[in-house]
């Protein structure tokens, strides 16, 4: 199907997950969020590297407190792997990802994501969004630049071609039902 | 009106049956006994992916399904108890065939449950997601039976609203107690979420009432973030007795209002006993409980002693999940898709589990807590996780809070459709 890196630390390691331990321990500062949205959208697919976002941004972000667990990768895993972003790119570009696997993995988002709910003041419903915003949505939780813990667990965990297939999914879905 | 009487009718079905109910020739059955956050995901995700090619039987008691989760903000008046109502229509217009009826027993050689109401159900594969039932005698004292008069509140409905009405109409200035369970039991934090919204509604309406928990446990989940919440919303109200006092051996006396605690006698003028918990009887009487739980494997809650009888939620000792609503229907999904694969020769995949419980601690104010999980050696293993952090901005807290609502509307829908 793929040959994406199939484990975290692959994953981590490809996307220099062990830089982003430099984040750690500083407050998200709200009003450089924006910008770091921006540039961390526009870096997903052009291969910037988690250093070069922390250098221009300075964001100061809240150590991820996980029953004692850190939620980053530990600093100097191995590298040196393709550059899973653009690989990324390619696949939901081309509709290549796994959509069984997909709504399997779906599974997951729909305990808390109604996926066609009524506008949902607390989590956003997830049928609308569009593949490349939800992949970059994903990455940005990766890479600690949004602040929700829960999301940033469930963006480190899955891999490439697990977004490949989630957007899958989620694009063969039929548009939600217009509302009254 | 329509709803019920497409259920009905399948209750008929089932009253009507005299010999046992055979497997459709060439569709595989699955049995589903209990229509809970486990039992409905189950059958729903089988009956909604395996489009027709399984025949899904989902038996419930009760033609309506009370949540415990977020039973607890109804005593803060946060959510009205008919918010938390579920029922089984859009199952049963998934093709899944609903019985109004309770296993009573289990003959695993045959394949076979019996059913309250007198019929047999065949099965193929079975699955078990009965809930809890309390270990008789953990409270001295206090028995179901005394459940009328001093609540358990630990299943949703009318036990939720006997101790709402006791806590509106409690004398100013009166006693609550509250006696926690040991481990393990459903829902880690919620007897302590449950001190929190009785202390609100307290603050609101008895303001020199006095809460008192009597706990067997030395410590308990997200323990810091309440006791930092008690402090700041509810400051004074509440005094926790741990192990060490003799929160661990309280006797009750139910007809005069007394709770021995370390020799000394307290006086209550309201109480709640969460006693010690096990697996839903249907589990025992299927002879598949070791310690009052059900030991099951950790790729897809088969029992260890039976492979083709998965038990999951509350009833499954797995591992390292807490029992939660959001364990069973993580676990569930799981469990249908192996099911799936193996009955209809669809694709399997590797299991996933996950779960975040949040608790409200006051109105704007929630926490959460939540890891991953994965198939480890003999157990559901925990992998990474997060908790809420104490001394957090007002506006995350707020923000945590409208999150928990978010997430019972989208559970609620992927339980029940
Ligand atoms: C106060 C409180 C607060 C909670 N808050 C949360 C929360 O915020 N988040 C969260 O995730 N979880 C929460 N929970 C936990 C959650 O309610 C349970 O973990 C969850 O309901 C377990 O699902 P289950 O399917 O195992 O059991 P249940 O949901 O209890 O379902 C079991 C079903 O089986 C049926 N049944 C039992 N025996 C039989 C039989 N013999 N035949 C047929 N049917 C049978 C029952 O009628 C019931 O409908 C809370 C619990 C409590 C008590």
């Amino acid at each position: 199907m793929n040959d994406y890196p199939r484990t975290i630390s692959h994953w981590r390691a490809a996307v220099g997950y062990g830089l982003s331990a430099s984040m750690i321990g500083r407050r998200l500062n709200a009003s450089k969020l924006s910008m770091l949205t921006f540039l961390a959208a526009a870096a997903l697919f052009s291969a910037a590297t988690a250093q070069s976002i922390v250098t221009v941004g300075q964001p100061e972000i809240e150590a991820p407190s996980c029953a004692g667990v850190p939620l980053s990768a530990s600093p100097g895993a191995e590298s040196s792997l393709v550059d899973p972003a653009k690989d990324l790119r390619g696949a939901i570009a081309a509709g290549q990802g796994d959509r069984d696997w997909g709504e399997y993995l779906a599974g997951e988002c729909l305990t808390c994501h109604g996926l066609n709910a009524e506008a949902n003041a607390g989590i956003p419903p997830l049928a609308r969004l569009a593949p490349m915003d939800f992949a970059s949505a994903l990455e940005e939780y990766r890479r600690l630049l949004r602040p929700d813990l829960g999301m940033r667990l469930v963006a480190a965990q899955l891999a490439p071609d697990e977004v490949a297939a989630l957007t899958a999914y989620f694009a063969s879905l039929p548009p939600s039902p217009a509302t009254p | 009106m329509k709803r019920r009487q497409f259920i009905g009718a399948a209750v008929v079905g089932a009253t009507l049956m005299s010999a046992p109910m055979l497997r459709a020739q060439g569709r595989p059955r699955v049995v589903v006994v209990g229509g809970g956050a486990g039992g409905a995901t189950v059958a729903r995700y089988l009956a909604k992916d395996s489009a027709g090619a399984l025949d899904v039987v989902l038996v419930e008691p009760n033609e309506v399904y009370h949540s415990c989760f977020f039973s607890n903000l109804t005593l803060a008046d946060l959510r009205t108890p008919e918010s938390l109502e579920h029922r089984y229509d859009k199952l049963a217009h998934l093709g899944i065939t609903v019985l109004r009826d309770r296993a009573v027993g289990v003959d695993r050689a045959r394949r076979e449950v019996a059913l309250g109401g007198g019929g047999v159900l065949a099965y193929d594969r079975l699955v078990l997601a009965p809930g809890i039932d309390f270990v008789a005698g953990s409270v001295a004292g206090w028995s179901e039976a005394d459940a009328e008069i001093i609540p358990h509140a630990y299943r949703g409905g009318a036990q939720v609203a006997l101790l709402r009405a006791q806590l509106g109409a409690m004398r100013p200035g009166g006693t609550f107690a509250l006696v926690a369970p040991p481990n393990p039991y459903r829902c880690p934090p919620g007897p302590y979420e449950r001190v929190s919204m009785v202390a609100n509604l307290m603050m609101r309406i008895n303001p020199t009432a006095k809460i008192l928990v009597l706990d067997p446990k030395s410590t308990f989940s997200k323990q810091a973030l309440f006791e930092d919440g008690w402090a700041r919303h509810y400051p004074g109200m509440i005094e926790r007795i741990g192990p060490g006092a003799g929160g661990n051996a309280v006797e009750v006396r139910p007809a005069v209002g007394e709770i021995v605690v370390a020799g000394a006698v307290v006086k209550f003028d309201v109480a709640n006993i969460i006693p010690a918990q096990k697996a839903g009887a249907i589990a025992d009487a299927a002879g598949l409980t070791e310690g009052g739980w059900v030991p099951v494997e950790p790729l897809a809650l088969a029992a260890k002693t039976d492979p083709l009888v998965h038990v999951l939620g509350d009833a499954a000792a797995q591992g390292d999940m807490p029992k939660s609503g959001f364990s069973a229907n993580s676990q569930a999904k799981v469990v249908a898709n192996a099911i799936r694969a193996e009955l209809t020769g669809s694709r399997a995949f590797p299991p996933r589990y996950a779960n975040t419980c949040w608790s409200a601690i006051a109105p704007d104010d929630g926490v959460k807590v939540g890891a991953t999980y994965t198939a480890g050696e003999g157990k559901i293993a925990a992998g990474e996780g997060f908790i809420s952090q104490v001394g957090e901005a007002a506006d995350l807290r707020a923000a945590t809070y409208a999150e928990s609502f978010a997430w019972y509307d989208a559970i609620g829908e992927d339980i029940f459709g």
